[in-house]
């Protein structure tokens, strides 16, 4: 397996179990990382195996052992049983020993290529590579691990233009490698659109929210591993500000030390998750690239672990960018695309986990200047962004607003949640010895309920061009996301009980590989009228376009 | 925007029972159905058997509930020692589970619809939350005829068609007579377009 991957047409003599059919392995040291991954998915048992067994070592060297061996022996049947081979328009993808699985997959039916790249395998020279198609669920391939270059080969195949195939030379693949290599070379030069330097990742770390991600882990670890009544642990580590915090007569202070000691751990605590922020957008997100090279995107980033994730331009169904308070004050936005690829493993925490990258919405531009929005659309979304015709700002398009009704619906709706809020928390403090009067506290909100639904029914509503539907909604921050017409799979056009009733209805595009919980076009609180022309609309442009994936 | 106004057939109102609501209009007046005697774009109600259908399977679903239930009932009951209370509990719920079984299906069934046009295929449900559904044609990946035992015994079939959409990634159309969801299988799959786009 040592022989130089380039010449890749060549089959691998002397291998029984992989035939000299122009299959090949992937690498030998991928057993290492296939063992590696092993190891790290049983590490979490063996720890609660070391715990429940009471620590008699014995026992555990004994399971390490088994252990280990288990591992490896299924390391290596994977590695055995794992072979790939380039045909002309299709990657064939075999796998199992006793059943034997060949798939083809036809390489525009790729979606996307996600490398992954840890401190070892950038040592090694080699990556993780996760292949994606529309399938949904899980990806197509998770191939672990393949050399370099071989993975420019099958990107430069996967993702070369449509032109290059030839059915005449099924036989000679190589000789279309060189021509795709060749047509990258001249045509499509790498482009950089985006590059986040230190400067901007502590900007985004001060906007995001990730800080308290980071803090509510470390709690649930200190909860797991130390717990939180093992005092012996807490005097040892924060002995020092126990203390500190002991000297302090809590019974003889009056409100407005109270009030000063609270601000001050708030503050306290604010800065520190903001500090934790900063590290976590600098060690995933280090060294942030967005690259366009011909009609593909290609997004780098990591300090640790390198991701590296390949979107060809047209399969982009979904494009959504989020401006929060702060974003707003900085002038910057979050930029995502959603492919058909991998939209099932945004829920599933522990792929996304694997492949961080691979949530099921992509990023784009972390942290991109509102100011450049539109130069960026276009880079990235020819058919998407405001398009030449149109104004180039998204804040400019000829945006119509939800029905101006919404408002008084709103404010209905969260007041009467509100007043609940208020009524159970009143039976709590019957029950409890405190004063009935805390009830009324939620009531207080009631001046926000109503500035956030004027705000909302005023910032929210949707636009309809030649090439993309677009819905923005939100009352102080804002999200808006664009479906291309050729994406929208199915148009829905609804009426709840509380819609017949105010006479208005919602209109919904489905779209292939969706995050549901995440910002779509799904467009509520419209007047019938507009509802059933908007949907119309949608339906006749859908119908008129054909869906490529 | 600065296009002009397209052609469109806008989508029908949801607030009343559709009885005898615009019943024969075209969903899309613009289009002509030449090819296709399906896509005449004219929204049908489903098959009144469907009604019928829905009922024997629903009633099926409450018995098998109901024995449970009583069989759970008459166990705490003697357990407790509130065998009246627990029987009369277990008779209301019982009731209104039959009442449900039977009634729901015509209730289903009067705010059910579809119409197939040459843009494709527009399903309307729902009772309490109404919607149509709308499935360009160019976006379906394919479709299954399926007929249960009991449908298989009033001639109906359930057409369901898949795009690849998320939420709408299968959107089934039930209460067709059989022929029906063949022709309309037929016309929705027949691509003569040369398109890879699957």
């Amino acid at each position: 397996m040592e022989s130089d991957r380039t010449t890749s047409a060549l089959p691998d003599a002397g291998s029984p179990i992989v035939p000299d059919d122009g299959f090949h392995r992937t690498p030998t040291i991928s057993i290492l990382f296939l063992l590696l991954d092993g190891l790290r998915s049983t590490i979490p048992a063996l720890l609660a195996f070391a715990v429940v067994s009471g620590g008699s070592r014995f026992a555990i060297a004994i399971t390490l052992v088994f252990l280990l061996f288990v591992l490896l022996g299924s390391s290596l049947l994977r590695w055995i049983s794992f072979a790939y081979r380039f045909d002309a328009e299709e990657m064939v993808l075999r796998t199992g020993i006793l059943s034997r699985n060949e798939r083809h997959v036809p390489y525009h039916r790729f979606q996307n290529i996600d490398l992954e790249q840890n401190p070892l395998h950038r040592f090694l020279k080699v990556a993780k590579v996760r292949l994606e198609t529309a399938s949904g669920g899980k990806p197509e391939a998770v191939i672990s691990v393949l050399r370099l270059p071989d993975i420019e080969e099958m990107r430069a195949r996967v993702f070369a233009p449509r032109g290059t195939k030839d059915p005449s030379d099924t036989e000679s693949t190589s000789n279309v490698i060189e021509r795709s290599r060749d047509a990258h070379a001249t045509e499509e030069q790498e482009i950089e659109i985006l590059h986040h330097g230190v400067g901007d990742l502590t900007l985004l770390g001060l906007i995001s929210n990730r800080g308290l991600l980071v803090v509510a882990a470390a709690f649930g670890l200190i909860e797991q591993f130390v717990g939180f009544d093992n005092s012996e642990f807490w005097e040892r580590w924060l002995g020092g500000a126990g203390d500190w915090i002991g000297r302090i007569d809590f019974q003889h202070m009056d409100y407005r030390l109270t009030a000063l000691y609270a601000t001050l751990l708030l503050v306290v605590f604010l800065a520190a998750t903001r500090v934790l922020s900063i590290a976590w957008m600098l060690f995933t997100l280090w060294g942030f690239r967005l690259i366009r090279r011909g009609g593909d995107l290609r997004t780098a980033y990591g300090l640790i672990t390198r991701i590296t994730a390949t979107i060809p331009r047209h399969r982009i169904q979904l494009l959504s960018w989020h401006e929060s308070v702060l974003h707003q004050w900085t002038g910057t936005a979050s930029l995502k695309v959603e492919t058909a690829g991998g939209g099932a493993a945004g829920g599933d925490e522990s792929s996304s986990q694997q492949m961080p990258g691979n949530a099921a919405r992509l990023w784009l531009a972390p942290l991109a200047r509102v100011a450049g929005l539109a130069v960026l659309f276009r880079q990235v979304t020819p058919d998407l962004g405001p398009n030449q015709q149109g104004p180039g700002e998204p804040g400019q398009l000829p945006w119509s607003p939800v029905s101006p009704r919404a408002w008084a619906r709103l404010v209905r709706r969260n007041s009467l949640l509100l007043l609940l809020l208020s009524i159970l928390s009143a039976i709590g403090l019957e029950l409890s010895q405190f004063s009935i009067a805390y009830a009324a506290l939620p009531l207080l909100l009631l001046p926000l309920v109503w500035i956030w639904s004027r705000r909302w029914t005023k910032r929210s509503g949707y636009v309809l061009t030649d090439r993309f539907i677009g819905f923005r909604s939100g009352a102080f921050g804002r999200r808006t996301s664009f479906v291309p017409l050729g994406k929208i799979q199915v148009v829905q056009f609804s009426q709840g009980f509380f819609d017949r009733r105010a006479v208005m209805a919602r209109v919904k595009v489905d779209t292939a590989g969706a995050n549901l919980s995440s910002h779509r076009v799904v467009i509520p609180y419209l007047d019938l009228e507009d509802a059933r022309r908007l949907a119309g609309d949608l339906e006749r442009h859908a119908s008129e376009t054909m869906f490529h994936w | 925007m600065e296009n002009p106004p397209l052609p469109t057939a806008p989508f029908p109102e949801l607030t009343s029972s559709q009885e005898n609501d615009d019943a024969t209009t075209p969903l899309s007046p613009g289009v002509e159905a030449i090819h296709h005697h399906v896509a005449d774009g004219v929204r049908k109600k489903l098959d009144p058997a469907w009604i019928t259908c829905q009922r024997i399977g629903g009633l099926f679903v409450a018995l098998i509930l109901i024995g449970s239930l009583g069989i759970a009932a008459v166990a705490l009951g003697f357990a407790f020692d509130v065998l009246p209370l627990s029987m009369g509990i277990w008779s209301l719920v019982s009731l209104l589970l039959l009442l449900r079984a039977w009634i729901w299906p015509s209730l289903a069934w009067k705010h059910a619809a579809y119409a197939v046009s040459e843009l494709g295929l527009r399903i309307r449900r729902g009772v309490v939350v109404r919607s149509i559904a709308s499935v360009p044609k160019s976006r379906v990946q394919h479709t299954d005829v399926s007929q249960g035992p009991v449908q298989r015994h009033f001639g109906i079939a359930t057409l369901t068609v898949h795009t690849a959409g998320t939420q709408y990634a299968a959107v089934p159309v039930p209460g067709l007579p059989r022929e029906t969801a063949l022709a309309i299988r037929n016309f929705l799959i027949d691509d003569d377009e040369d398109d890879d786009g699957v």
